[in-house]
């Protein structure tokens, strides 16, 4: 990890209340998919605590990483409004995606709304290896659906579900993967999103490895204030320094 | 023989300048040793120390104020042992002072916590007794002068490195307290601990906290803070550590002028991971423009 300035290059609405922005500095340090950002919102309106946001593209080359994030609060509408400068961040933190095997072949990656975007830098890192990539990809409505061009593009087969049906298979996105995970036969499950669809995902009771992304309310985002805790068979573990990726047979949901 | 004019003495532990990590929000030190070097600093003083592993409360632990922060942890540590076998011989490596916060639902509990460090390396054990957090023991022993007094003087007893006394600001008399822990026997006061606060969500209807109620600690408590760092300066001969919204080195200038020897830097290092050692090298700034031989020179010197 590298506390550095990220510099804003640029800031486009993916859809409402949806916003991607590309950063880049020349000290990235490595980056391993699933890991996320710590990023100052400027100490703006009397807001302190940084945000942690995933990570969605990393370019090495480039030295840039792209983030996706809605606009919740104060300090996701600050970030939404800037056009350039520099804001001080942490980059890049916990464990990410790191128990992929050399040997997968197969990954399924199964996103929920704001989970999406981070699955895909999975892609970016494993898709030259010959792995191949199965994307199931929900989200609420028709207008929340983001970033599917991209998986599509780079995936085998990436099926897209609404929970009210006006767009991709009307189903929660746990169905649709139900449906065909058996045919598909994965190495490897990598999911992100909310609690109810990690829920359902253990609920499916595959005997797949399966690794998700969680997610909780931050203060340092390197493990040393406790403040986010996820509650683990092991007991309360660090969202931010442990995870924010745990194998969901641990995660007591 | 140039001197270190940062240098401070507490309760006879030579600290090579007066920034501290506050407890609850460095850990053992070793996440931030990734970023910056804590060597930079004068001590750290650990995560609250109980007898046995705790997880702490529920999640949601954490919410925001205006300049301010909430936290709700309830003391999750990993327990004395794993903390004297685990993570204090790699602080051992560091050349910091360790104090020791400790915490315990029972007097018995303190004192064991203290007879266990007897023979530890640790300089200085901080007895927490004014934490929000957790429905037994912490606050509890803090409010009342009289209870202060008395676990004071139990520890006392027990504990053979020097005993700093951690107020909470949530009591009637913040000088009647710390002349409580005096006369109990305290080498030091530390304070101030977080504002016991809440945070209300509008849109659940809820607190943002799942405990409800958490410590208030930031930028927001900071003239509180003074104001009681300067109270208690006023009530006791004991050195003070003070703390409570320091984000930078004129907010550690305001402290000392206010009556601390030291101070803890808390909630800026989940601000700026940075924050404690610039606050270090911006106190070396100060006394070198200054042209000043020593930084004890400022304390208590607020021109009233």
């Amino acid at each position: 990890m590298k506390e550095l300035f990220l510099n804003v290059k640029e800031n486009t609405e993916l859809t409402k209340g949806v916003i991607r922005m590309k950063f880049h500095s020349p000290y990235l340090p490595e980056f391993t998919p699933g890991q996320f950002i710590n990023i100052s919102v400027g100490r703006f309106d009397g807001v302190l605590l940084r945000r942690p946001i995933s990570v969605y593209k990393h370019d090495a080359a480039a030295k840039t990483l792209e983030c996706v994030f809605e606009i919740k609060g104060k300090g996701t509408t600050f970030l939404s409004r800037l056009k350039g400068g520099d804001l001080p961040a942490t980059v890049f933190l916990g464990n990410g995606f790191d128990k992929i095997p050399e040997t997968a072949k197969k990954i399924a990656l199964v996103g929920g709304g704001l989970g999406c975007p981070p699955l895909y830098s999975v892609i970016q890192k494993y898709k030259y290896k010959g792995v191949k990539f199965y994307t199931y990809l929900g989200f609420g409505t028709k207008s929340k659906v983001i970033c599917e061009d991209d998986f599509a593009k780079v995936s085998e087969k990436t099926v897209v579900a609404t929970d009210d049906g006006s767009y991709g298979e009307a189903d929660f996105i746990t169905n649709a993967f139900k449906r065909d995970v058996f045919n598909i036969a994965p190495d490897m499950i990598l999911s992100c999103g909310p609690a109810p669809m990690f829920k359902a995902l253990k609920a499916l009771d595959l005997k797949i490895p399966t690794y998700i992304s969680t997610e909780a309310r931050m203060g340092c985002g390197i493990g040393a204030c406790y403040v986010c805790a996820c509650l683990t068979t092991n007991g309360n573990r660090r969202v931010c320094a442990d995870g924010p990726v745990f194998d969901i047979k641990e995660v007591i949901l | 023989m140039t001197t270190n004019p940062l240098a401070v003495s507490i309760c006879g532990v030579d600290f090579k300048n007066p920034v501290i990590a506050a407890s609850g929000t460095f850990s053992f030190g070793f996440e931030f040793s990734k970023l910056f070097d804590i060597d930079r600093l004068g001590g750290i003083s650990v995560k609250g120390l109980t007898r046995e592993k705790r997880e702490g409360n529920p999640g949601p632990r954490i919410a925001e104020a205006y300049g301010g922060v909430l936290n709700s942890v309830g003391l999750q540590n990993p327990g004395i042992d794993v903390f004297i076998k685990n993570m204090l011989p790699y602080l051992e490596t560091k050349k910091i002072k360790v104090i020791a916060n400790i915490a315990g639902d029972s007097e018995a509990d303190y004192c064991y916590l203290a007879d266990r460090l007897n023979d530890t390396s640790v300089s200085i054990i901080e007895l927490n007794i004014s934490c929000p957090n957790v429905k037994e023991g912490g606050m509890a022993f803090g409010v009342t002068p009289q209870s202060v007094k008395k676990i004071t003087a139990a520890v006392k007893k027990h504990a053979k490195k020097p005993l700093m006394v951690k107020l909470s600001p949530n009591v009637a008399d913040i000088a009647d307290n710390a002349r409580a822990a005096e006369d109990g026997g305290a080498d030091a006061i530390s304070l101030i601990n977080t504002i016991k606060a809440m945070a209300v969500d509008v849109e659940r209807r809820r607190p943002v906290l799942k405990n409800v109620t958490g410590g208030l600690s930031g930028p927001a408590i900071k003239p509180i803070a003074l104001r009681m760092v300067w109270e208690v300066y006023n009530a006791v001969k004991l050195p003070i550590v003070g703390m409570g919204g320091i984000m930078n080195a004129s907010d550690a200038l305001e402290f000392i002028l206010c009556g601390a020897a030291a101070v803890q830097v808390g909630t800026a290092n989940l601000i700026d991971p940075l924050s404690s050692g610039l606050i270090a090298d911006g106190l070396k700034k100060y006394v070198e423009k200054n042209k000043m031989n020593s930084l004890g020179e400022l304390r208590g010197k607020l021109l009233v």
